[in-house]
């Protein structure tokens, strides 16, 4: 239609005059932001979890106690899914005439489906990655067993009923399990040569896993046909089910990632209502002259919104090239720090940004633009009527609430979205308020000296409407910046902190009492600090309150459900853990006696409460004990933990063994094997290369959430841009006039300063305040971390917001000053 | 003689204004025949542009009526009464009104265009050349000067070839040589189109040109002179 047509003729004048500019790179921007934010995360996302499954060797696992039904089998070839076996148990593992237990583990050729494994020809060699096991006939040691059989490359070792030659030391598997219970030393063979060591025989205990690797949507079918076919000891995991640390650190990157491209919306969102109310106000005199040449209200609505939207489309097209260019320099950038090749992006999130922002656009300046039918063609006549109306804040309902369902459908997280759009509303309507007060009060100054400071005031208090739009604006988008500035520290600091650089990467178990100046005198003379030996006593979970609570779940992982639980490690201390504080109830005294400390959610599941009396078993004798309090523990953090914890006269008499885990550095290499040859009974697990490994996941979470940190700053930076840019014709022709009547240029560069920095002192003021709130309540119950406000906070944000405000407003109106005045006020009429 | 184009009957506006009611127009009496240029004189606040507003059906009275070739402009809508305006009349202002965004073609083939005529651009071009301004027609208004910009809202007013057109003030942003140039042109061009031309003016020289006057005076008809 010649509506469009001749919106379009003046599109092309209108981004040459600069009104529509800022508009369009708000919303390039923020399309830009989300394209990237989502096509990056997507594929980051992919890439972590890939790695992730290296630890469990394959995407999704099949566990169970007895061989694998072909059903599952079938279901995974239907599908397509990759698959192979692998079948652990415990044996005697036979070297001339030593005999030594170790934990067999017998593969199927295309075992590890994800990750790889290391070996050496010799226990000195240097490791080197393969991603296949041992071929037939063939059997891998792990480094401990190696050296306790004092073992060459080539000797042979008896397994059952077969002959194997040993060709590999292995030290690293990445199904490696960090669980106590897979304490022996490891023994690696093929699945083919199970049969001939007629080990396994009917009811034998052993772990058959069936490993199953493929896209998503063939696990998923996956899952959904297998889960009715499982017996009740079966179970399929995940990496998310059976690491629970990564699950953590991932979700939370998740969120983190989803509130950034939140808050990359609203950031647009705000900027767009400010441009185009400009945009609008400088139009207004084009729509009364229409209306007087007869055009309709839907003709002048096409003219001028045309532009708006089509520039809006042209932004969003362009924001998703950009997007996507911009996430595959930050692939390039990350790329050696991720393993193998990142996947390509998909069209999913360029198309859904695109979307995205075109709603953006039209629910945002839509309220502004309807504004439209109030324009009266007598305005050619009155120039004073029909003005732009003071909207206040509800000029953002309409926006927030598309934005609201739109983040909810990308993001499907419904409380984020909640806060988040909470938050938005509140700080709005506080800061709303708080600059209608605080225009009052300015009002209410007398002030006798410098022109230049009443000047700036007085512009302040009198375009009254304006400046609370403009600190509104101001105010969120610094709100919404600071917001995730928060957030973002706290998740680095927490990140950090559960895995510092000196983790412990081995634990020692079963140290008998009498052995302990023995260790410390290896540790001492390789230099490594000593390590915190715990005592242990093994037992298991009678009852409580004298109810029988012998078969309850206390892993809660439903494995082997119904069955008698596990036997678990039992400690006692006089004194408080130091890495495990007391949430509830409090530690006890010396003297107290006959007490037990309980980690927190060990209580919920066995649903024992401060005051239940309960008992175990240890080797046949049973003991009661209160429980005193209960603990809170960081399970990432790879120390040594306990469920129970007793005060010491419980376990009097009972016997000990110690545990602990320590730091052993890349150089001490040799205390691990002395350690091995000099206290043969003691078992020490290498979970360094698992530490590594998640480190390294959770280092490069942290450098894509700061990546899209940096991206979102930009788009705030636009939101005061435009901001100030909304009501600089006003300004303009202010200052023009101003020089007509004699103010110098210093005494308006004076004004204008005074009033930006009041913007921002007042802008930085609330939305730090905001930003505190909605930061602790978003980081306590979605992000499960606990906020310590800086008070700094505050200080960042007024400095912020003096700084940005006053640069950007600064930056805008100097240019303005240099022209002669009558210039301006003749291209302005 | 020929039917009346305009019909102004007891036409009144009153106005809430801050210090209570305040009646802008008293019972307004009087007609325009086709082909007729009538100057609409008086002070400054005498209510002329108040008047012009209502008669174009840019306004609404508070009573009175004004037909426009025998339609009651006021018992129709706001879009229907634009339709009507777009059909028939032609305004040019004080302060030239051109948009800022288009060039003088553009600006001059503007009212076409929303009508949907395809040969917009080449009537356009043919205006321009009538007003003198065949070698600016691709400048902006900001590239032109007073009169400069004038000529083009002349051509504009008169591309649609109006039954009727109504200037207010159209010499008051112009020295008064480019204003009696602009106002000499207006003259022509209304003979050679044979429309009815309506200005309001305080400007004795303009009103020269009229074949009729209407005084005005704190919001009422003082005299009608021919
Ligand atoms: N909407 C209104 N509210 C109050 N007063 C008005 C309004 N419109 C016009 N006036 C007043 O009516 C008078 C006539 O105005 P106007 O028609 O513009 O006069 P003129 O064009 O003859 O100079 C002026 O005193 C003006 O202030
Ligand atoms: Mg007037």
């Amino acid at each position: 239609m010649n509506g469009l047509r001749l919106s379009l003729r003046m599109l092309r004048r209108s981004w040459r005059s600069g009104e529509i500019q800022i508009l369009f790179w708000a919303l390039l921007i923020a399309v830009a932001g989300m394209t990237a934010v989502e096509a990056f995360t997507d594929r980051v996302q992919q890439a972590l979890e890939n790695q992730a499954s290296d630890l469990l060797a394959a995407d999704l696992v099949l566990q169970s106690d007895h061989p694998i039904e072909n059903a599952f089998v079938e279901r995974a070839q239907e599908l397509g899914l990759q698959f192979d076996f692998k079948t652990e148990f415990p044996s005697i593992v036979t070297a001339g005439d030593t005999l030594q237990l170790g934990a067999i583990k017998a593969v199927g050729g295309a075992y590890p489906l994800r990750g790889h494994l290391r070996i050496s020809d010799d226990i000195g060699a240097a490791a080197v990655a393969t991603t296949q096991g041992p071929s037939p006939g063939q059997a891998w040691l792990g480094a401990r067993i190696w050296s306790q059989l004092a073992l060459d490359a080539g000797d042979k070792i008896k397994l059952g009923a077969k002959t194997f030659t040993v060709t590999a030391v292995l030290w690293q598997e990445p199904d490696q399990s960090s669980n106590f219970s897979a304490l022996a030393p490891r023994v690696m063979i093929h699945l083919d040569d199970l049969a001939a060591t007629a080990l396994l025989q009917r009811g034998s205990r052993a772990r058959y896993t069936l490993l199953l690797a493929g896209s998503p949507s063939q696990l998923s079918g996956f899952r959904q046909k297998a889960e009715p076919l499982l017996n009740p000891d079966q179970r399929l995991q995940d990496i998310r089910q059976a690491r629970p640390q990564m699950d953590i650190a991932l979700e939370r990157a998740d969120r983190f990632l989803a509130l950034a491209a939140m808050v990359s919306v609203v950031l647009a969102g705000v900027a767009i209502v400010s441009a185009s109310r400009r945009y609008l106000s400088r139009h207004l005199d084009a729509c009364a002259v229409l209306r007087c040449m007869g055009a309709s209200y839907q003709t002048i609505f096409t003219i001028i919104a045309g532009q708006l939207v089509v520039a809006g489309m042209a932004a969003a097209a362009l924001g998703v090239a950009l997007g996507y260019g911009a996430q595959f320099l930050l692939g390039q950038a990350l790329a050696p720090l991720l393993p193998g090749q990142l996947p390509l992006p998909g069209w999913l999130p360029g198309l859904g940004a695109f979307l995205l922002g075109t709603v953006l656009l039209l629910s945002f300046a839509l309220p502004t633009l309807l504004q439209l039918r109030k324009v009266p063609a007598l305005r050619v006549l009155r120039h004073d009527l029909g003005n732009l109306e003071a909207q206040g804040i509800t000029v953002y309902a309409l926006g927030m609430a598309v934005v609201a369902v739109l983040m909810v459908w990308q993001v499907r997280d419904i409380l984020l979205v909640a806060y988040v759009v909470l938050g938005v509303v509140m700080a709005a309507a506080l800061l709303y308020a708080a600059a209608w007060i605080m225009i009052r009060l300015l009002r209410a100054v007398p002030l006798k000296n410098g022109y230049g400071w009443r000047l700036g005031l007085r512009a302040m208090t009198q375009r009254g409407s304006d400046t609370a739009r403009q600190l509104t604006a101001c105010g969120i988008g610094l709100m919404v910046l600071l917001l995730l500035a928060l957030i973002r520290n706290d998740l680095l600091g927490q990140w950090q902190a559960s895995l510092p650089d000196k983790a412990p990467n081995q634990f020692l178990i079963n140290l008998l009492p009498d052995q302990q100046q023995q260790l410390y005198g290896l540790f001492d003379q390789h230099e490594v600090e000593r390590p915190l030996l715990h005592p242990t006593v093994r037992g298991r979970l009678v009852a409580i309150n004298g109810e029988d609570v012998s078969k309850v779940d206390v892993d809660g992982d439903h494995a082997g459900q119904g069955r008698s639980t596990r036997s678990l490690n039992f400690s006692f201390s006089s004194s408080e853990p130091e890495y495990s504080p007391v949430v509830a109830g409090r530690w006890w005294s010396e003297s107290e006696s006959g007490l037990v400390s309980l980690e927190q959610e060990f209580a919920q599941r066995i649903d024992a409460r401060i005051g239940d009396l309960i008992r175990i078993n240890v080797a046949g004798v049973e003991l009661e004990a209160e429980v005193a309090n209960l603990r809170k523990v960081e399970w990432e953090s790879f120390r040594v933990n306990f469920y129970m914890i007793f005060s010491p006269d419980v376990m009097a008499n009972q016997p000990v063994t110690y545990i602990s885990s320590y730091y052993q550095p890349e150089t001490a290499r040799r205390l691990l094997r002395d350690i091995v040859a000099q206290l043969p009974n003691v078992t020490l697990i290498d979970v360094g290369s698992m530490v590594t490994q998640i480190k390294q996941i959770i280092d490069r979470v942290t450098r894509t959430v700061e990546l899209v940190f940096i991206f979102t700053l930009g788009a705030g930076g636009v939101v005061l841009f435009a901001a100030i840019h909304a009501t600089l014709d006003q300004r303009i022709r202010h200052s023009a006039l101003m020089r007509a009547l004699g103010a110098s240029r210093r005494q308006l560069n004076q004004a204008n300063l005074v009033e930006f920095i009041g913007l921002g002192l007042m802008a930085g003021f609330i939305a730090s305040a905001v930003a505190t709130v909605v930061a602790s309540v978003i980081a306590s119950l979605l992000f499960d971390l606990v906020i310590i406000i800086n008070p700094l906070v505050w200080l960042w944000g007024i400095i912020l917001g003096v700084l940005l405000v006053s640069m950007v407003g600064f930056s805008a109106t100097r240019h303005v000053l240099r022209q002669p005045p009558w210039q301006v006020l003749r291209t302005l009429d | 003689m020929s039917a009346p184009v305009l019909l102004v009957s007891s036409l009144s506006k009153t106005v809430n204004g801050p210090g209570g009611r305040l009646q802008l127009l008293h019972d307004i009496n009087f007609s325009v025949n086709a082909g007729e240029r009538v100057a609409i004189v008086g002070a400054s606040g005498a209510g002329k542009s108040t008047l012009l507003g209502l008669l174009a059906g840019l306004d609404t009275p508070s009573t009175g009526s004004v037909h426009l070739d025998g339609v009651s402009m006021f018992d129709l809508d706001e879009d229907q009464r634009a339709r009507l305006r777009g059909d028939n009349i032609s305004f040019v202002f004080q302060s030239f009104q051109l948009l800022v965004n288009l060039t003088a073609l553009e600006n001059v083939a503007l009212p076409l265009e929303i009508k949907g005529d395809a040969g917009a651009l080449a009537k356009a071009r043919k205006r321009l050349h009538e007003v003198g301004l065949a070698e600016r027609i691709h400048h902006y208004p900001s590239q032109l000067s007073g009169g400069e910009q004038q000529r083009v809202a002349l051509a504009r007013a008169f591309v649609t070839e109006p039954k009727l057109l109504f200037a207010d003030e159209p010499t008051g942003s112009l020295d008064s040589n480019t204003g009696e140039a602009v106002i000499e042109l207006l003259t022509r061009l209304n003979q050679e189109h044979g429309s009815t031309l309506l200005i309001v003016t305080h400007d004795d020289k303009v009103a020269r040109y009229c074949q009729r006057t209407i005084t005005m005076e704190a919001g009422r008809i003082m005299e009608s002179q021919a």
